[in-house]
C-alpha cells in the first residue's frame, strides 16, 4: 500500500488540486476576505482585491470559477507529473543502491578505501631463508581486488584475475616451528615467512579472505594452482626452527 | 551487525550458500536457527542470542562468541579451534566431538574434556573418530593416533602427520597436498582418489595401503615401505628408493627406525646393518633373517619369530622380548637376553 501509485501520485495530485481550488475560491466565500486582503503586503493585497471583484460583480464569478477549476486541474496534473518523475528517479536510485548493496554483501563489511592493497613487504629483522630459495613473485592483490567480484572457477585462466607467476611451485617451502612449538607449512618471500592459513576453492573467496585478514592488520599473500587458491599469513615473529621442505622427487604417474 | 547482514545471511542460506566466512553477526538473534555444516570461519557472534541454535558439524574456527548465549545450542562435531568463547553461556549446550586446540578460549571453569570434546593437537588420541569433510589444513597432528579414523573428503593441505598412526584410516578423496607424512603409519589405510601431490612420505609405512587413483606427482616416497598388498595407481612407476617388504627382501642398511611392522613376514630377509631402533615388530616373522649388525634398540619383539635368525652383533639393548614359557615380557639389557 505504501508504494501504490494512488498513494504516491494520485493522492498528492488530488490534494494539490483541491488546495489550489480552495485558495482561488476562498475570497469569494469569505466575508472577511476584504479585511484580510487589506492586511496583506503588496503585491498580495492587490491580487486579493482583484479576486474579490467577482464577490461584488457576480457576472465575473462564473468565469472566475471556471478559471479556478482549470487552474486546480492544471495544478493537479502538474503535481502528478512531478510526483511521477520523482518516483522514477527514486526507483532508479533504489535499484542502483540495491545493486551496490548486493555487490557489497558479497564482500566483507569493509570500506574499500580502508584496505591496504600493498603487497606484503618483508621486514629486515626476519630470519633469512635458505640460500636455495627460488625467485618469487608476490600476488598483485590490487589488480585482483579491482577485478570482477563474480566467481572464477579454479580451472579458469588465472591470468584473468591478475594471478600471474604465483604458482606454489615458484616458492620456497619450509616447515617452521613457532613459539607454541607447533609445526606448520610456510613459504618464504623475500626474507619473510608466511604461514599456511587456508585453502580456498575460488578467487572470490580467496579475495574476501585476504580483505578480512588485511583489515585485521595482517600481511597476506596467496598462491594459486589448478585446484585452489592458498592464503598465507606473514609470521609476526621469527620462527624458532626452520626446516626446508625436501627437494621433491617427481614420480611419474601413468 | 545490521539488519542487512542478517537478511543477506537468510537469503543466501535459503539459496544454498553455506560459506559465510568472517560474517559479522554480533548481537544477532539466531535462536533456534539451524546452521548445521555451515562455514562460519572467523565469524563474529559476540553477544548474539544463539539459544538452541544448531551448529552441528559447522566450521566455527576462529569464530568470536564472547558473551554470546549458547544455552542449549547443538555444537556437536563443530570445529571450535581458536574460537573465543569467553563469557559465553554454554549451559546445556551439546559439545560432544567438537574440535578444539590450545588456542580455543573457553569460559572460566569450563573443561572441554568433560564435555567430550576432541583435542586437535600433536599426540592427540583420535582413533576411530569421524573427521570426514573437515578443513584441517595446516594442523599439527604429529604422532597423533588416527587409527581407523574417518577422514574421507577432508581438506588436509599442509597438515603435519609426521609419525602419526593412520592404521586402517579411511582417507579417500582427501586433499593431502604438501602434507607431512614422514614415518607415518598408513598400513591398510584407504587413500583412494586422494591428492598427495607434493606430500612428504619419506619412511612412511604403506604396507597394504590402497593408493588407487591417487595423485602422486612430486610426492616424496624416499624410504617408504610397501608390500605386495600395497595398491599403487595404475601405471605408477615405483621409485627405486622405496623398500619392498617381503620374504627374502634385501633391506641391507635400511632405515626402519620407529616403523610399525606388526605381523610383517620378513623371513629370510637381509636386514644386516638395518636400523630397526624402536621398531614395532610385534608378531612379525623374522625367521632365518640376517640381522647381523642391525640396531634393534628399544624395538618391540613381542611374539616375533626369530628362529634361525642371524643375531651376530645385533643391538638388542632395551628391546622388548618374550621368552618361551615366560608370561611377562622381558627387557634385553646390554644386548643379552635376561
Amino acid at each position: 500500500m505504501d508504494n501504490s501509485p494512488f498513494r504516491r501520485i494520485v493522492l498528492p495530485a488530488l490534494l494539490a488540486s483541491s488546495a489550489g481550488f480552495a485558495a482561488l475560491t476562498w475570497p469569494m466565500a469569505s466575508d472577511q476576505a476584504v479585511q484580510v486582503s487589506e492586511r496583506l503586503p503588496e503585491p498580495f493585497s492587490r491580487w486579493a482585491d482583484s479576486a474579490l471583484i467577482p464577490h461584488q460583480h457576480k457576472e465575473f464569478s462564473i468565469r472566475y470559477i471556471g478559471f479556478a477549476i482549470l487552474s486546480s486541474v492544471a495544478i493537479g496534473i502538474g503535481t502528478a507529473e512531478v510526483m511521477r518523475s520523482q518516483q522514477g528517479r527514486s526507483q532508479r536510485r533504489q535499484s542502483l543502491l540495491n545493486e551496490v548493496l548486493e555487490a557489497a554483501s558479497d564482500r566483507p563489511l569493509v570500506d574499500p578505501t580502508d584496505i591496504d592493497y600493498a603487497v606484503a613487504t618483508p621486514g629486515a629483522e626476519a630470519a633469512p631463508p635458505a640460500e636455495t630459495e627460488r625467485p618469487t613473485v608476490a600476488l598483485d592483490w590490487s589488480s585482483l581486488l579491482q577485478g570482477t567480484a563474480k566467481t572464477s572457477p579454479p580451472d579458469s585462466d588465472p591470468t584473468d584475475a591478475g594471478l600471474l607467476s604465483t604458482a606454489l611451485e615458484d616458492h620456497a617451502l619450509y616447515h617452521i616451528q613457532g613459539a607454541n612449538q607447533q609445526q606448520c607449512l610456510a613459504l618464504a618471500v623475500e626474507g619473510a615467512y608466511y604461514r599456511y592459513y587456508r585453502s580456498r576453492p575460488d578467487v572470490d573467496k580467496a579475495q574476501k579472505l585476504v580483505q578480512q585478514l588485511q583489515q585485521q592488520g595482517k600481511q597476506v599473500i596467496a598462491t594459486v594452482d589448478d585446484n585452489s587458491y592458498v592464503v598465507w599469513v606473514r609470521e609476526s615473529e621469527s620462527p624458532q626452527q626452520v626446516v626446508p621442505w625436501p627437494r621433491l622427487t617427481i614420480a611419474q604417474q601413468g | 551487525m545490521n539488519l542487512k547482514t542478517l537478511e543477506h545471511l537468510w537469503t543466501a542460506f535459503v539459496e544454498g550458500e553455506r560459506d559465510f566466512t568472517g560474517i559479522n553477526l554480533a548481537g544477532a538473534d539466531l535462536n533456534h536457527w539451524s546452521l548445521a555444516r555451515v562455514d562460519f570461519w572467523g565469524a563474529d557472534f559476540s553477544r548474539a542470542n544463539l539459544t538452541k541454535a544448531n551448529f552441528r558439524r559447522a566450521n566455527l574456527k576462529q569464530a568470536q562468541f564472547s558473551d554470546a548465549n549458547l544455552s542449549g545450542a547443538d555444537l556437536r562435531w563443530a570445529d571450535l579451534r581458536e574460537a573465543v568463547l569467553t563469557g559465553a553461556d554454554l549451559d546445556a549446550a551439546r559439545l560432544e566431538g567438537a574440535l578444539y586446540n590450545a588456542r580455543t578460549q573457553f569460559p572460566e571453569g569450563f573443561n572441554p574434556s568433560e564435555a567430550s570434546m576432541w583435542s586437535l593437537e600433536p599426540g592427540a588420541s583420535l582413533a576411530t573418530k569421524d573427521l570426514r569433510e573437515r578443513d584441517l589444513g595446516g594442523a599439527d597432528l604429529t604422532a597423533a593416533d588416527l587409527s581407523g579414523a574417518l577422514l574421507v573428503n577432508s581438506q588436509l593441505f599442509g597438515v603435519v602427520l609426521k609419525k602419526a598412526n593412520l592404521l586402517s584410516a579411511l582417507m579417500g578423496d582427501s586433499d593431502l597436498r604438501y602434507a607431512d607424512l614422514r614415518q607415518a603409519t598408513l598400513m591398510l589405510a584407504d587413500l583412494r582418489g586422494a591428492d598427495l601431490r607434493g606430500a612428504d612420505l619419506r619412511g612412511a609405512n604403506l604396507i597394504g595401503t590402497n593408493l588407487r587413483g591417487c595423485q602422486l606427482a612430486a610426492t616424496n616416497l624416499e624410504g617408504a615401505l610397501y608390500s605386495d598388498s600395497t595398491q599403487f595407481p595404475r601405471g605408477f612407476q615405483l621409485p627405486k628408493t622405496l623398500h619392498h617388504l617381503a620374504p627374502g627382501a634385501s633391506l641391507w642398511g635400511a632405515d626402519l627406525s620407529g616403523a610399525r611392522l606388526t605381523g610383517v613376514d620378513l623371513s629370510g630377509a637381509n636386514l644386516a646393518g638395518a636400523n630397526l631402533m624402536h621398531a614395532d615388530l610385534w608378531g612379525a616373522c623374522l625367521a632365518n633373517a640376517d640381522l647381523s649388525g642391525a640396531n634393534l634398540l628399544g624395538a618391540n619383539l613381542l611374539g616375533t619369530d626369530l628362529s634361525g635368525a642371524n643375531l651376530n652383533q645385533t643391538n638388542l639393548m632395551q628391546a622388548i622380548i618374550d621368552l618361551p614359557g615366560e608370561r611377562a615380557p622381558m627387557v634385553a639389557l646390554n644386548g643379552q637376553t635376561a
